[in-house]
């Protein structure tokens, strides 16, 4: 039997990609998108569009809403923005992906609380994500990076979070009952995977690519270059995340599960590299970094957020590359993320959670109060630290793998 | 009655993190030396059900089977289980016994 040791466990399955190199990809990626654009990598603000469409099918006036004037402006359909393609163009990867690797199953949870447990938890993170001005990528991942303080609250109370929401996703009311099956008659047999069903895919996927590059040579050639940038870099964002697996709840859920860091490490290794290379962005093209307020708002949002994409099993990534890839559950969750997304905008001047929880909020950014350098240490001695408070945890893992067997743990 | 040759897992259809939870409780409820093949669909436990299996002293048997986009592992259940046991409930004290107690 093969044997892959990490610095974790004894034995690692070969499946996809490693998600530290992955996460590191795309933290140079997600800055180089930075850099052509000027806009980060981020879904929700265009879930929150996405809503606002609906609601005004269904006949409502949302252009007069505070946040759809002031903080996600609804002009034109999705495919007119980079954010809009950003998220299809992320999709369609994840799908293309999850095709050629045979990876694409129609999933039906065994157990029909799930699709209220997503549709609940995504209702809340959307909510939440939105009230902090972002999700794992524009209040996290991409928000690290831009120097701004929320961010890093952000990620804390998300932290917190998600350790709440583990506490109540290990209830056996929850999460249900395990029932393993005796089994009397001879050893499992396994038969091939069906030949038919996977060029079938692999035709599905080989379409979307085509469907892709059309779509982006023609905006391309048309003068709105911008365009053609968002569905390359989604569609890559979009296989990246599928092939890696990157989930941003796994990083920290796994933590208290069952105290893996693996994924939290490899977390903090994209934020290391997309800090190092905004901030090259930035001294380079002597642009503004981004702020957004941080804030009550920012905590409340983070708790909520990550209680939330507890509850429902992914983030906003994590979520949109299990749907592509079949599972039903993350489509409702999906579903969840827009609706809560959407009433946060809806309550945004009508209940006065902007008057009351954000309006007060500084906006704080390190680069811009206290200098490229500064900024830049401060941001990845903060890393260093996170890395470091999950230390216990790693160690304890590593003891317990060591004393597993007396096999010698790869460094 | 015989027993069982092993016990047998399906977790296809369910979402995460709910393949990796499920197994570890299943494999905390065998005795040790017994054997548990489970079934995933979740491409995120292809890595994390061995993973987390072994690192709570079970033991990976084979290399796991492919069968499309279900993944079957087979465990032998460790004979001591390592770590916190997810379900494990810790022993109730009362709030005026925590206080002034080395363990």
């Amino acid at each position: 039997m093969s044997q892959f040791q990490s610095y974790d466990t004894m034995y690692r399955t070969r499946v996809g990609l490693a998600p530290g190199p992955v996460f590191a990809l795309l933290g140079v990626l997600s800055a180089v998108y930075f850099a052509i654009t000027g806009t980060v990598w981020a879904v929700t603000g265009e879930f929150t569009r996405l809503g606002g469409h609906v609601v005004e099918g269904l006949g409502a006036d949302v252009h007069a809403w505070q946040y759809y004037q002031e903080v996600t402006t609804l002009n034109g359909a999705p495919i007119d923005r980079t954010d809009g393609w950003i998220v299809i163009a992320m999709l369609a990867g994840s799908l293309i992906a999850a095709l050629y690797a045979g990876d694409f199953r129609l999933r039906l949870p065994p157990q029909k609380r799930r699709f209220a447990q997503a549709l609940a938890g995504g209702i809340i993170a959307g909510f939440g994500a939105r009230l902090a001005y972002g999700c794992n990528l524009a209040a996290m991942f991409t928000g690290i990076p831009q120097f701004s303080l929320h961010a890093w609250i952000f990620t804390a109370a998300t932290a917190l979070g998600t350790l709440a929401g583990v506490k109540l996703i290990k209830q056996r009311w929850w999460r249900g009952p395990t029932r393993p099956v005796p089994v009397y008659l001879g050893a499992p047999g396994s038969a091939a995977g069906n030949p038919k069903k996977k060029a079938a895919h692999r035709s599905v996927a080989s379409i979307v690519i085509l469907g892709l590059v059309a779509a982006a040579l023609a905006y391309a050639a048309t003068g709105r270059g911008m365009l053609s940038v968002a569905i390359v870099f989604g569609a890559v964002f979009g296989i990246l995340i599928q092939r890696g697996q990157i989930c941003f709840t796994a990083a920290f859920r796994d933590l208290w599960v069952t105290r893996k860091t693996k994924l939290n490490d490899a977390l903090i290794l994209g934020l290391a590299a997309a800090v190092i290379t905004t901030w090259l962005v930035l001294q380079i093209g002597g642009m503004d970094p981004l702020t957004k307020p941080a804030g009550i708002g920012t905590v409340i949002g983070g708790l909520l957020f990550g209680l939330g994409i507890i509850m429902a099993g992914a983030c906003e990534t994590g979520m949109m590359y299990r749907a592509m890839e079949g599972q039903t559950a993350a489509v409702v969750a999906f579903v969840g993320n827009i609706i809560g997304a959407t009433v946060l905008a809806y309550g945004w001047d009508t209940w006065g959670i902007y008057a009351t929880l954000v309006a007060p909020s500084p906006s704080f950014n390190f680069y811009q109060a206290w200098g490229p350098w500064p900024a830049l240490i401060i941001s990845l001695v903060l890393l260093g630290i996170w890395a470091g408070a999950v230390r216990p945890l790693r160690r304890s893992r590593q003891e317990r793998v060591r004393t597993s067997t007396e096999t010698e743990l790869v460094p | 009655m015989t027993t069982p040759d092993y016990y047998a897992l399906d977790l296809r259809g369910e979402s995460c993190p709910y393949p990796v939870i499920h197994t570890l409780e299943a494999l905390h409820g065998l005795m040790p030396g017994e054997i548990l093949q489970v079934q995933t669909d979740c491409p995120q436990a292809y890595r994390n059900i061995p993973d987390d299996a072994t690192a709570a002293g079970h033991e990976l048997m084979a290399d796991p089977s492919r069968e499309g986009a279900v993944m079957t592992f087979l465990f032998r259940r460790g004979e001591k289980v390592l770590g916190t046991h997810l379900t494990q409930d810790k022993p109730r004290r009362p709030w005026f016994r925590r206080f002034g107690t080395t363990s």
